[in-house]
């Protein structure tokens, strides 16, 4: 990777990808070096099949490099990603809930469990449980690191719900993992 | 009233670890820390969850492949779209991405189509006022000359060597011979001239030839386009290509191409209709006239979208499927003048493929004669009805068709 890109800014980068010149491939590359592993990881938990997340993933990037043209500044690549990777996340999702005549608990699934690690698959599984909205804003704080208010500004909500719902999660969650987690601190 | 957060040692907490606490109420969360043991057990499980989701190396390890993928869909490696995956992402390559580059095809090919067969009909045939006194239509007829010893006919009226054609309101009357016998001698000269009465052009055709031979059923005209294609023709040859036309069966093949998208659409590669996948084949009879059935098979590409249990998610795919069937088609079978000659059609498929019935209806433009080349273009839309794991779906397409006729 181009040594003098990784030190760029990520507004830097942008602009540099969005000028049409020589390195806009490399921009791209270095931009998705940064993100890819917290879009990834957001589409992945969020929708929970591979497939799926592999294939809203792709479209991210792919939608993020062809509005490079109508951006005229990026203050915050990584909300903007996830802002794209939640839209076709829940276009995703709704299309499956109108096609779907089957039963809710087909979508839960466990494709990905770690022998090594159980505490991480119970945590999988408690994701997978959430409601689609405390769902998604967890996964927002807890795996790509959001604050609140970039969390506010990718959902549309107020920050004080964003507060509230990843209370709200944590507690659901901490209720799932009750058992192994009072085994745990014995 | 909206619920507000922040007011529980357990709510601070959370803000705590999210470093969103803020300063003022710092002292007041770790007073509670250090009496509390429920609420720092709490904080143990929230850091243990945290810890463990930091674990989560297949969450946060995009596959190696996607960067390619990427890459290869954006255009932004050479040769990259053959390596690109087959997955529901839009495959967009530069100028053939979005709506444009799913058009070009067709318009393209409707363009071409358009030019070629204006060329043809222009160039090649005329339209004239027909001349007879059985109809007053327009008729394109085809010049053909004889290269050898003239014909002329035993009841030809033709007595002198000028004929004169006149401009009037546009159109192109023969004002001479009105001669209506199989075969006409040619004169010499032809003396166009305008709405005024004034000569201004003469058309010298005995470098013709001698003769023009014509079935009895079609009315010779002169033109002033100087380009008639003069075919060069033995009597006999002329007379074998008579007794085909005369033949008349009624009978029309037709190769055509299609180029649709799918509803649902499946944004797989394949979604482009390459030309050559996507056929139909048809053998047309005449029933009564503007009235024709047949059969028709072909091959094309449908999205199929359908839930799998086996793999506990929707499946996309976009097979191409053969289909065979019958038809109906009814089409104006005079040239309309105002479409170029073109004669609309309107056509009903009902048949079958491999995974379950289909039907398309189809409407469009026709450049044809009663016999001979003859080419279509329209607008198709279909219909094919599938069963997965005892539940039917369909898929819809909508696009173009075009292609060439044969009629005998």
């Amino acid at each position: 990777m181009d040594k003098e890109l990784e030190n760029l800014s990520d507004a830097e980068l942008f602009k540099l990808m969005s000028a049409g010149e020589a390195r806009t491939v490399k921009a791209f590359e270095e931009i998705y070096t940064r993100y890819s592993p917290r879009v990834y990881a957001y589409c992945r938990r969020y929708l929970g099949n591979r497939e799926e997340a592999e294939d809203v993933f792709q479209e991210t990037f792919i939608r993020f490099y062809n509005s490079r043209q109508s951006i005229r500044e990026m203050t915050n690549l990584g909300a903007f990603l996830l802002k794209i990777a939640r839209n076709q996340c829940i276009n995703l999702l709704r299309e499956i809930k109108r096609n779907s005549k089957f039963d809710e608990e087909i979508y839960i699934k466990h494709d990905d469990r770690d022998e090594n690690d159980e505490l991480l698959n119970l945590i999988k599984m408690a994701i997978e449980l959430l409601p689609d909205e405390y769902k998604e804003i967890f996964i927002m704080r807890e795996y790509n690191g959001l604050k609140y208010n970039d969390i506010a500004d990718i959902t549309g909500l107020s920050i004080n719900t964003v507060k509230i719902k990843i209370f709200r999660a944590r507690e659901r969650i901490r209720h799932i993992l009750q058992p192994y987690l009072s085994e745990m601190s014995k | 009233m909206e619920e507000t957060l922040g007011n529980t040692p357990s709510e601070m907490l959370n803000l705590l670890v999210d470093g969103e606490l803020e300063t003022s109420q710092e002292v007041s969360l770790y007073a509670s820390l250090t009496e509390n043991d429920e609420l720092r057990n709490e904080m143990r499980e929230i850091l243990a969850i945290r810890e463990s989701i930091r674990k989560d190396t297949e969450a946060f390890t995009p596959p190696h492949h996607t960067r390619k993928s990427v890459l290869a869909a954006l255009g932004l490696i050479p040769g990259g779209i053959v390596n690109a995956p087959i997955t529901q992402v839009a495959i967009q390559t530069g100028f053939w991405s979005g709506f444009w580059g799913r058009i070009i095809i067709p318009v393209a090919t409707a363009v071409v189509a358009t030019i070629l067969t204006s060329l043809l009909f222009f160039n090649y045939y005329e339209p004239v006022r027909n001349t007879s006194v059985q109809a007053e239509s327009f008729k394109k007829i085809p010049v053909i000359k004889s290269s050898e010893n003239p014909v002329i006919g035993a009841n030809s009226q033709f007595t002198g060597n000028k004929s004169i054609v006149s401009h009037e309101a546009g159109k192109r009357n023969f004002t001479g011979n009105r001669n209506i016998s199989p075969i006409v001698p040619v004169p010499d000269v032809i003396i166009d001239i305008n709405e005024n009465g004034a000569n201004t052009q003469q058309f010298d055709i005995a470098s013709l030839g001698t003769g023009f031979y014509k079935p009895d059923y079609l009315h010779y005209s002169y033109s002033s386009n100087n380009v008639i294609p003069v075919i060069t023709l033995t009597p006999k040859q002329f007379e074998n290509i008579n007794m085909i036309k005369l033949s008349n069966l009624g009978i029309t093949l037709v190769l055509r191409g299609i180029s649709a998208r799918s509803f649902p659409t499946v944004d797989l590669p394949s979604q482009s209709n390459p030309l050559l996948r996507n056929v139909g084949l048809a053998g047309y009879v005449k029933l009564v006239n503007g009235l024709d059935v047949g059969l028709e098979i072909g091959q094309e590409n449908y999205g199929l979208v359908y839930f799998d249990k086996s793999m506990g998610g929707y499946i996309n795919k976009n097979p191409i499927l053969a289909w065979a069937g019958i038809g109906i088609k009814g089409k104006i079978t005079r040239p309309v003048e105002f479409l170029a000659g073109a004669k609309p059609y309107l056509q009903l498929f009902v048949g079958g493929t491999q995974l379950g019935p289909t039907a398309k209806i189809i409407g469009g433009l026709e450049y044809s004669w009663d016999d001979g080349l003859g080419f279509i273009l329209g607008m198709e839309g279909s219909s094919l009805f599938y069963n997965q794991e005892k539940k039917w779906y369909s898929t819809e397409k909508l696009g173009f068709t075009y292609g060439m006729l044969y009629s005998f």
